[in-house]
């Protein structure tokens, strides 16, 4: 089991968010481009595809401004390459889409899947992880990445994960409310109030 | 009948009585019960075709809690309904009793003689097509409140106040209505529904200073015009009380500002930022943003859409404090000598004490629920079966001959 390394945990986890942002305003348009055909709800794949496009874009936008770079990979993958820490390790990170069942992540593994090894140069480990989102019971987009290690046996094999590391959604910097100011003056009707008062005293 | 009666003093006396009775809910039948007076004898006082006897009216008193000569008064209140969207979402009687309320609180206001407010809310009779108009109208309103034009509001019932309105508490029993406004003998005031302990009436700051902002609106673009006559018409007077609220509340250049500090992008975790600055709601922003012209339908769907699957439709984030209005205290306290003086203004006003504790109460109604305890109840053990009793038995069907 190989964990990536904090630093590279809190580039993601920047990542993570500016997807997050991105998506929430950017997810209407979604629901906009499907309703334009209603061949395009026949199936979930074209709102699917487009929910991939918009995250893969930012993905790879807010990962180069976080100064990490990707990597062309097979069929069009998405895939950061990046040395995890001081050793000899390189990590492959590979976007995901996933399925949250009952809090066991679920990411399909198929004839592209990456299974690390060493590099073509043969100085380095190369270590699989993907970068999976989904969406929450609330329509929230969530990411974890996980070190895949293996697939599970069946016609449909799943990605089996060592390490793993969810990025929780920003916490708000306060849950304060608003509080109202309950010194504030009634302006002058208190002026004048005030005088009176002083007049009687 | 007394001798020195007139038709128009029975009518003024008959009006009273009825807008005394609608104030504390009750029917002619049930005022009728209490006092021990025929329901037929109620009709014909209230319509001034019948004036009370010294008991009958000591009875109605007793039962209305007023002097007989609260009742006999000869003043007759000039008022205008209120602008709801009404009598479709609350009860009649559940508006009449806020509306003749607030009517006795003026009455009893100008009756003590406590000083008023300077009046200084404008009142608008052009034309509201135009939605920049009412922005234009809302920064004109927030000047004479004496608010800077790009400020949080750090208290809406104050600068309502500071406007020359009075502002009386409500307890919710408006149903989905959480406020209401009219003017009484020229006097603007807003009814708002206070907090509760109980979370099926308790109402949220942000709502409570929108319901505030809205009943402005009302008073300030409507005031001239009478109760909407048709549907479309009481929609169109909500939808203008509404961008008034909004552009009260978070003057557009001010939202666009703070949007554009916060990264531009309408997410609902940038509203929620906005919601903790303004006290104003993110589904509100929401709404405010596509009126701005920086979302579009489509858009504003997306985001409604989060805020439902996140259940926010019912308890958003970010909860605001509640206000409370300070004019009636302090000007009883000027009057007489308490900030708590409701019996003196009851006295002089000749009313009974609740009346005047109604309209000073904004602490929280209802009781606190105690958190319920929890007993662990033991297993129960069934007893073995009587002796008499058999269990059933089964047997076997014989089989049928093919």
């Amino acid at each position: 089991m190989v964990a990536l390394s904090s630093h590279l945990v809190e580039l993601l986890s920047n990542v993570a968010g500016d997807v997050r942002e991105v998506f929430e305003a950017e997810q209407w348009s979604v629901a906009a481009a499907v309703e334009l055909n209603a061949a395009f709800t026949d199936t979930n794949h074209p709102r699917a595809s487009m929910t991939r496009a918009i995250i893969a874009r930012e993905f790879l936008a807010s990962a180069h401004r976080n100064g990490l770079s990707d990597h062309p990979a097979q069929g069009g993958a998405v895939e950061l390459y990046e040395q995890n820490g001081e050793g000899m390790d390189m990590a492959m990170i590979r976007l995901r889409g996933a399925k949250d069942v009952d809090g066991d992540l679920r990411v399909l593994a198929n004839a592209g899947s990456t299974w690390g090894g060493l590099s073509e140069d043969g100085f380095w480990r190369e270590i699989p992880y993907v970068f999976a989102w989904y969406l929450d019971e609330a329509g929230a987009l969530q990411f974890v990445v996980a070190e895949s290690v293996g697939k599970t046996a069946g016609s449909m094999p799943y990605f089996e994960f060592g390490w793993m590391h969810r990025f929780t959604s920003l916490a708000p910097s306060s849950t304060q409310g608003f509080v109202p100011d309950n010194t504030d003056s009634l302006g002058d009707w208190d002026a004048r109030h005030q005088s009176d008062a002083s007049a009687q005293a | 009948m007394t001798d020195r009666t007139t038709p128009a003093r029975v009518a003024t006396l008959g009006d009273r009585i009825r807008r005394l009775r609608l104030a504390l809910g009750l029917t002619q039948n049930e005022l009728a019960a209490r006092g021990s007076i025929a329901a037929g004898t109620i009709s014909m006082i209230e319509n001034g075709l019948q004036e009370p006897d010294a008991s009958a009216l000591r009875a109605l008193a007793e039962v209305l809690d007023c002097t007989p000569e609260y009742l006999q008064a000869v003043h007759a209140p000039a008022f205008d309904k209120p602008k709801l969207r009404a009598y479709a979402d609350a009860s009649q009687r559940a508006v009449d009793r806020t509306l003749f309320d607030s009517i006795a609180a003026v009455e009893a206001i100008h009756t003590a003689g406590l000083r008023p407010l300077e009046l200084r809310l404008p009142v608008y009779d052009g034309d509201l097509s135009d939605g920049e108009g009412i922005d234009r109208i809302a920064a004109d309103v927030r000047t004479a409140a004496g608010l800077r034009s790009n400020d949080v509001i750090p208290n809406v019932i104050r600068a309502a106040e500071r406007l020359g309105c009075v502002v009386l508490p409500l307890d919710g029993e408006l149903g989905r209505h959480w406020g209401m406004s009219l003017t009484v003998d020229g006097l603007p005031v807003i009814r708002v529904t206070r907090p509760s302990h109980d979370p099926e009436f308790d109402i949220p700051g942000d709502r409570q200073r929108f319901t505030v902002a809205h009943e402005l609106g009302h008073l300030v673009l409507h005031a001239h015009l009478g109760q909407p006559a048709a549907p479309a018409e009481a929609a169109a007077m909500e939808r203008e009380a509404n961008r008034f609220a909004a552009a009260f509340l978070v003057p557009g250049d001010a939202a666009l500002n703070d949007l554009r500090d916060a990264g531009g992008r309408v997410t609902l975790g940038t509203l929620g930022t906005l919601k903790q600055k303004w006290g104003y709601s993110i589904k509100a922003f929401v709404f405010r943003f596509k009126e701005l012209g920086v979302i579009d339908d489509a858009q504003a769907r997306s985001l409604y859409k989060q805020i439902s699957a996140r259940r926010w439709n019912k308890d958003e984030p970010f909860r605001p404090g509640t206000e409370n209005a300070v004019w009636f205290a302090k000007a009883l306290e000027e009057r007489f000598g308490h900030p708590r003086s409701a019996e003196q203004l009851a006295t002089t006003a000749g009313l009974g004490v609740r009346y005047v504790e109604r309209w000073l109460n904004w602490e929280p109604s209802g009781t606190e629920r105690e958190i319920a305890l929890v007993t662990a109840l033991t297993t129960r053990v069934k007893k073995p079966s009587p002796s008499s009793e058999t269990s059933a038995r089964i047997s076997r069907l014989p089989r049928r001959a093919e």
